[in-house]
């Protein structure tokens, strides 16, 4: 609830604006999947499932492969910096695969900030250093007028129905104040 | 006696307050009333003592929903939200209900009551707990504080708090690490169970606010349920506030909630159709939340919990 006069009429002021307008991909994201050197073993699940197919126009599913791209990004170095450590690979080496995974995380940090205001998140699920599996929620519609859900509206005759003629698991709740719901 | 049906169709939190004002009909006029209800969350009346069965069509009953127009002045007025729906009853009826507790009033049954809670159940333990509701609905999305914000109190106590996560399916409830998840597993009646064994409540402005007040305290337990608040500037302190809850606002701190709570409605339009769409947050920062919950820190609120340790 909130109060129906609102005292400054509110409009959307360039903040909020320049916000809104990026909560989608950006015009000069590139799906790795595109790429020549796309690596799959290092392309987490989405919801368990391959995940959207490139060039997808639904906007929850670009933004999902937004999210996978970028998980893809820190298993494809996750991988670089472990093949280096088993080789032996020079400390600068490991030091440069390191900072690389640092900037990949704080893009995922940054990404996951862009959407928060959205509520679009992306839980990973990780087999070792590895994200293996996004799982995404699809954000419902909000339900602007409640949806009604009363045990008190009356159903005229409910608790003379003999329990005999109630299909499948029906559970007659009777309340101490003497209201009847299924 | 007079045989009313009250009506109310907004959110849990609304009819958790709305409890308060038939409880106190009763205390003001003892013997005067026959009071039904016809709610959302019917749940939120079981085992209320002061509702009776009535029929709406029935001779004599009558009906009235149930508003709030005090809210129109809770920037200024010294009103708490308690009193909302009785200002509006006494306009209505011509009545002199008054506050008499400062809280709303749920019921549990003695057998709710005796069983473990639902943490003890889960944990095959009992375990001293705090509630932690870290996201909310899609519509009013401004109350939101960021995830990694929540995750950060929670990595805070790790090892001396557990942490309950809550939530209803199909909200912004992101997950939290090292928590116990019953995020879409809990009854409303489950989760005022949940909250009658808590210790304490950590939440933005929203249901749970209400059920830490009004959910009576167990046995033995002798102070407050503890609640921290986290609620920016979009709402008064005075009107949401309960006693023994810190209520961390920055109502007088920005220019967007100089003089009294923004009451707007989200940090950045969804594009659904809602009209809430056109109620923004004047100021969001590149973290994605309004300033005023970018004013609350992560370390504030563990001091805060800190001190009912």
């Amino acid at each position: 609830m909130r109060p129906l006069v609102i005292r400054k009429k509110p409009v959307a002021n360039r903040k909020n604006v320049a916000v809104a307008t990026q909560l989608k991909p950006p015009p000069n994201f590139r799906d790795p999947r595109l790429r020549h050197n796309f690596d799959p073993a290092a392309w987490p699940l989405c919801n368990g499932s391959p995940g959207p197919p490139c060039g997808a126009s639904d906007l929850h599913e670009r933004r999902c492969i937004e999210f996978l791209a970028a998980y893809y990004e820190l298993n494809r170095l996750n991988r670089q910096l472990l093949a280096a450590r088993q080789r032996g690979s020079t400390e600068q080496r490991i030091r440069s695969l390191v900072l690389k995974v640092n900037k990949a995380m704080v893009f995922v940090e940054k990404l996951e900030d862009r959407y928060a205001p959205v509520g679009f998140f992306g839980e990973p699920m990780m087999k070792g250093v590895f994200y293996r599996d996004i799982a995404f929620i699809r954000p419902a519609l909000p339900l602007v007028y409640p949806a009604l859900q009363s045990s008190h509206i009356a159903i005229p005759g409910l608790g003379d129905i003999p329990p005999g003629e109630l299909r499948g698991k029906v559970k007659i709740r009777r309340f101490r104040h003497g209201k009847v719901d299924l | 006696m007079e045989k009313w049906i009250f009506e109310n169709w907004l959110s849990p939190g609304d009819i958790v307050v709305l409890t308060a004002a038939i409880r106190d009909l009763h205390r003001a006029y003892p013997g005067r009333f026959l009071t039904d209800v016809r709610t959302s969350c019917p749940a939120l009346w079981e085992h209320n003592p002061h509702l009776t069965p009535l029929n709406k069509e029935a001779r004599g009953v009558r009906s009235i929903v149930c508003h709030y127009p005090l809210i129109h002045q809770c920037n200024t007025a010294p009103y708490h939200f308690i009193h909302g729906f009785m200002e509006y009853l006494n306009d209505q009826l011509g009545l002199r209900v008054r506050p008499t507790e400062f809280k709303g009033d749920i019921y549990l049954s003695r057998e709710e009551k005796q069983r473990p809670g639902p943490v003890e159940e889960a944990l095959g333990e009992p375990r001293p707990y705090w509630i932690i509701v870290a996201g909310g609905k899609y519509d009013y999305t401004i109350k939101w504080w960021h995830r990694r914000r929540w995750q950060a109190v929670v990595d805070h106590f790790k090892g001396k708090l557990l942490f309950v996560q809550v939530g209803e399916k199909g909200h912004y409830h992101p997950p939290l690490k090292n928590v116990l998840d019953l995020r879409g597993k809990t009854t409303l009646r489950d989760l005022i169970r949940l909250v009658y064994c808590a210790d304490g409540i950590l939440c933005p402005v929203t249901l749970h606010m209400h059920l830490a007040a009004a959910v009576p305290l167990p046995p033995g337990r002798k102070r407050l349920r503890s609640c921290v608040v986290i609620a920016g500037g979009r709402e008064p302190a005075h009107w949401e506030q309960y006693p023994g809850h810190q209520f961390l606002h920055t109502i007088g701190a920005l220019d967007c909630c100089r003089t009294g709570g923004c009451w707007k409605s989200r940090t950045v339009p969804l594009n659904d159709g809602s009209k809430l769409d056109e109620a923004l947050c004047a100021e969001v920062t590149p973290g994605g939340i309004p300033r005023c919950m970018d004013m609350t820190t992560p370390a504030q609120v563990s001091d805060l919990i800190e001190r009912f340790l």
